[in-house]
């Protein structure tokens, strides 16, 4: 199994996830198993791809760029999967099988990535799930920023139930992301936490999403300052995410890897 | 403005501690949303001074920032005592001992050479005795190993057969030996030694294998363990929010 088995893979199981998100959004009760079923399938589709490359690999496929990639979209089409059997969510589905295929197009579309070494530095268990929980939940939290917007707009619209729901699994997946940040920090750099600008920015992102929940359980009227504080608190995480790169106080992350290759 | 941290060493950060868990247990029926609002407010903004300040002139080692955290700590403990949540306890417990056992930790860098052992001011000593650097067919680096010879200095000193005092940095005769140690050193793994941690930080790339010193960063961080049950316990608060 190589590299240029991806593709049929990647199809069969696109197809399997396309149809298990657009089957959630009819109201039987058979399409919920349907989807089920359809999502599975396409998830035992893609991880058996990932399973014989990695026994013709013979060393997990965890080295290379183009191999971590790989991981996302089976933790990203898991991580839906989970979330709409629990708590029957109709969106999410589609949501996670977009993001899933993204990077699964990344991997097709830039062969060149695939042979594109991970650095010492990365190599660790830690790194797959600190970044692929970090991944999801900016994607849940992206979510309650357009809902906030909508709601900041046209102020009859009730959106407040769905970004609470999305919020709490939002924020959930970050602390969890950054407290495996941490616990893999003391492996790597020595300390939990050494306020560095990613770190300073996730805190932010982090406190600021607190005070989101905190104006929400105090003072629940204020539907404007609950939406603004949504919209801040994703500006924050948007420069957590990208925008430190913009950040002259930033340049000397340990997060920037590309600049750091031989240090480490 | 920087907080002297040699101040604060054991015990008088964990008198503070205490004293903060019992602000926080005498202001219990004070405190009310409004005083969280405040405290959340202005952990918020000084975190936001330091996400704009470069990040090596420390804001969060200056007065300021170290009173807005304990400010922060009492709140969080007086709501804790009212109404308990596990997340956050963990974030509390995270917070309190990551600052106050800012004070007990230390960190070392050392150059260790090939062939005698680094002058520190640690307990022990040590030496490089190979460097291997694991290449990808593309030529770059995969792995780093560096396999250091670790000896306690501590028993040094009582060897009967040495009359003098040996100068540290001396290469071990036969008798010392015996407790020196060997290690395998690699970025992410680091090798835990007479309650230091010892990372491998960098070596002399233009030489690659045949590098004649390894630079290592040692650190002592005796509060650890309650930052580790910190998270841990914030780690479940997490997924409980998630699941329940």
């Amino acid at each position: 199994m190589t590299w240029n088995h991806l593709i049929y893979f990647a199809v069969a199981a696109a197809v399997c996830w396309i149809s298990g998100s657009l089957t959630s959004f009819i109201s039987r009760k058979k399409a919920f198993l349907w989807t089920v079923i359809l999502y599975s399938a396409g998830i035992i589709i893609y991880s058996s791809f990932i399973t014989a490359f990695w026994i013709s690999l013979k060393r997990p496929p965890l080295v290379t760029m183009g191999e971590t990639r790989l991981w996302y979209s089976l933790f990203l089409a898991l991580a839906g999967l989970i979330t709409y059997v629990r708590w029957k969510y109709k969106w999410i589905l589609s949501l996670t099988t977009v993001m899933a295929l993204v990077f699964l197009l990344i991997n097709i579309l830039r062969p060149e990535i695939h042979n594109r070494v991970l650095m010492p530095a990365l190599q660790s268990i830690w790194f797959i799930p600190h970044v692929t929980v970090y991944m999801f939940s900016y994607a849940l939290l992206a979510c309650t920023f357009i809902l906030a917007l909508a709601g900041l707009i046209r102020p009859t619209l009730d959106v407040l139930p769905a970004i609470d729901q999305l919020c709490r699994a939002g924020l959930s997946f970050f602390t969890i992301g950054m407290l495996l940040g941490a616990l893999w920090a003391k492996q790597a750099w020595g300390d939990f936490w050494s306020w560095d600008p990613k770190e300073t920015w996730a805190a932010i992102t982090w406190l600021l999403y607190v005070v989101y929940f905190h104006l929400k359980s105090t003072r629940p009227k204020a539907r404007k300052y609950i939406y603004v504080s949504l919209v801040v608190a994703f500006l924050a995480l948007q420069i957590c995410w990208y925008g430190l790169k913009y950040l002259p106080s930033a340049r000397d992350s340990m997060h920037n890897y590309a600049l750091n290759m031989e240090r480490r | 403005m920087t907080v002297s941290l040699h101040l604060f060493a054991f015990p008088v950060n964990l008198i503070i501690g205490l004293c903060i868990v019992f602000l926080g247990w005498k202001f219990r029926k004070l405190y009310r949303d409004k005083h969280m609002s405040i405290a959340l407010f202005l952990l918020t903004a000084v975190s936001l001074v330091q996400g704009f300040m470069p990040a090596h002139m420390a804001f969060t080692r200056t007065w300021p920032f170290v009173i807005v955290l304990s400010v922060f700590l009492i709140v969080l403990a007086s709501r804790l005592f009212l109404r308990f949540s596990l997340a956050g306890f963990g974030l509390w417990l995270a917070l309190w001992a990551g600052m106050l056992g800012t004070a007990d930790a230390s960190v070392t860098h050392v150059m260790v050479p090939r062939h005698e052992h680094a002058r520190t001011s640690l307990p022990f000593t040590l030496r490089l005795e190979d460097f291997k650097v694991t290449r990808y067919q593309t030529g770059e680096p995969m792995e780093y190993q560096a396999t250091v010879s670790l000896q306690d200095m501590s028993q040094v000193k009582d060897l009967p057969n040495t009359g003098t005092v040996l100068p540290k940095g001396t290469p071990v005769n036969s008798d010392g030996r015996e407790n020196s140690v060997l290690r395998t050193l690699r970025v992410n793994h680091p090798v835990h030694y007479k309650g230091h941690q010892v990372y491998l930080m960098d070596y002399d790339v233009t030489k690659g294998d045949m590098t004649d010193y390894c630079i290592v960063m040692v650190t002592r961080q005796p509060w650890r363990w309650l930052v580790f049950a910190g998270i841990l316990l914030l780690l479940a608060g997490a997924l409980k929010t998630f699941f329940l």
